[in-house]
């Protein structure tokens, strides 16, 4: 059975730690990893704290030795004191002949201390299932785009039509300058049939400072109908949108896939208590890795709101384990009651054959009583491909016999 | 009432010096200066340029303002950008029964607003006689 090539690297050990404007590694996959020529879909998560409520954390994305950054990946972020923020990055990326690491960066403003508390990369090799406008549909737009308070369409998909039966995997992210400071800056996962799927926005806290990136999902069975979709920015703050990119992936190309995504507010039990926003449970055919990214918005509505979240999996039947089992946390600083928060975290992992593998993205309330958990997700998708993977590129068929 | 706290000084070189005093850092006109000229740096995109190249350009500048030696410039940004920071429920509950408020009742608010924002400064100067002093209002 063929498998997608899938790359992942973490660190959630919370002892990395920058305290100059120096750059400081957190996670790498090594440049051997990669197959040369590659169309990888890279996406990563870095949440880190700050000590310090006056100065930035800063962080990037950038691939080589010598680190060349990925476009407009280089953030930063002002917190409160320690409070804990999530910055989110999705790139399409050709490896070189030459191949070449990526790796997370975390460095500060200053003395400050900056803190990762978890980092996470997965890489997967898009070649390995079919070529751009077949199986994966994928835009990016790098024009800088001065956002209004309508939302706009910048990253759009080409038109495609899903048969109404196969599970697909939206993907919306976008990169942005806060400029101001007195309104949430946000964007839209639109489709053009089903309409607003999820959006996330915040308030900025450092109008000069402050470069943010973040990622929101869907997955689910799309009607037979022809769509586009996209990512919509949106904000009355002067915010700049510097980069936004989407993709759709039709996720039968894979042997098994799960999925659950339910847009209805969800209120968390208070801590310890934790109670489950997403869950899915898939049956593998055979022993090998899977692919699960747990995803969600936290409605804060009140600016004490705090939540603390994990990710549990029961990969061999032996009960169910934090995997990963990074600090259970998500952002902290709520800039208004209107922040929508977006958190994701996913992992690759094995999982065996034989019974149902439970998979739960859960929540627990630490703080405040109005704040709600929305657009709830998980999705689950084996490395292996199913049939033997996909149709080679049309470049790469066979001419018909008798042809021309 | 304005998003952001801002105090009043006597002079711009009381402000340089409460600035100063905050951040453990001197400033001075010159940096001012120095700032409005690296703003007029800040890449723009040319019909020559890719993307991409764009961005490097942009990012080598952005990643240059956290330049140690550009350090004063930092700072002034800040102030520049938003002065104190949001107001911080401290302060403004400080001042919500204060509609007119007299000039201690300010400096209250100020030193209010730098415990929440700027703990990390406070910890290194005496606010009390080094910094209140210097204010003699605030806009919010």
């Amino acid at each position: 059975m063929a498998n997608v090539q899938v790359l992942y690297a973490e660190d959630i050990s919370g002892a990395i730690t920058a305290n100059s404007t120096a750059w400081v590694d957190v996670c790498s996959i090594a440049a051997g990893s990669f197959t040369a020529g590659a169309k990888c879909l890279i996406i990563a998560n870095q949440n880190t704290h700050n000590d310090s409520a006056s100065e930035e954390g800063r962080i990037r994305l950038v691939h080589g030795t010598t680190p060349t950054v990925f476009d407009d990946a280089s953030l930063a972020f002002e917190s409160g004191v320690n409070g804990e923020h999530l910055v989110s990055y999705m790139f399409l990326f050709t490896q070189p002949g030459t191949t070449e690491l990526i790796k997370l960066q975390i460095s500060s403003s200053s003395t400050n201390v900056t803190t990762s508390d978890w980092g996470q990369i997965i890489v997967i090799n898009l070649d390995d299932i079919g070529a751009d406008g077949t199986n994966y549909f994928w835009d990016e737009d790098l024009v800088d785009y001065t956002m209004i308070a309508g939302p706009i369409a910048k990253a759009i998909t080409a038109s495609f039509t899903p048969n109404g039966t196969d599970r697909w995997l939206f993907i919306g992210h976008m990169i942005y300058d806060v400029v101001g400071i007195t309104a949430p800056v946000g964007f839209s996962l639109w489709d053009s049939v089903a309409g607003e799927l999820s959006r996330r926005q915040q308030e900025g806290e450092d109008g000069t400072n402050d470069f943010l990136g973040h990622n929101v999902f869907w997955v689910g069975v799309p009607t037979n109908a022809a769509r586009t979709l996209s990512v919509r920015p949106y904000s009355t703050s002067s915010a700049v949108m510097l980069a936004s990119r989407v993709i759709a992936i039709n996720l039968s190309v894979f042997a098994q896939s799960a999925g659950a995504f339910a847009a209805a507010e969800v209120d968390p039990a208070t801590s310890p208590t934790y109670t489950t926003l997403a869950t899915v449970s898939p049956t593998p055919s055979v022993t090998g890795d899977w692919v699960y990214i747990a995803f969600g918005v936290e409605d804060g509505n009140e600016f004490t709101s705090d939540f603390r979240t994990r990710l549990q999996v029961n990969p061999d039947g032996g009960g169910l384990i934090s995997d990963p089992a990074y600090p259970n946390t998500v952002t902290t600083n709520l800039w208004d009651t209107a922040d929508e928060i977006a958190l994701s975290v996913f992992n690759l992992r094995q999982l065996d054959s034989g019974a149902a593998r439970d998979i739960n993205f859960d929540a627990t309330q630490i703080a405040g009583t109005t704040g709600r958990w929305q657009t709830n997700g998980l999705v689950a998708f084996s490395v292996a491909l199913a049939n033997g993977g996909p149709p080679p590129a049309v470049a790469s068929r066979m001419p018909l016999l008798g042809a021309g | 009432m304005n998003d952001v706290i801002e105090p009043t000084f006597p002079s711009d070189a009381d402000r340089l010096t409460f600035l100063s005093r905050l951040w453990g850092v001197t400033i001075t006109a010159k940096d001012v200066a120095d700032w409005e000229a690296y703003k007029l740096l800040r890449p723009t995109k040319l019909l020559t340029q890719t993307e991409s190249e764009y961005s490097e350009r942009f990012r080598l500048w952005n990643e240059g303002r956290y330049d140690p030696l550009r350090r004063a410039q930092y700072v002034w940004a800040k102030w520049e950008s938003y002065r104190l920071g949001k107001v911080k429920p401290l302060a403004e509950a400080w001042l919500s029964n204060k509609p007119n408020p007299n000039r201690s009742q300010m400096q209250q608010a100020v030193l209010l607003q730098l415990q929440d924002k700027f703990a990390d400064k406070l910890a290194r100067v005496n606010a009390a006689k080094d910094l209140l002093p210097l204010v003699t209002g605030i806009v919010w």
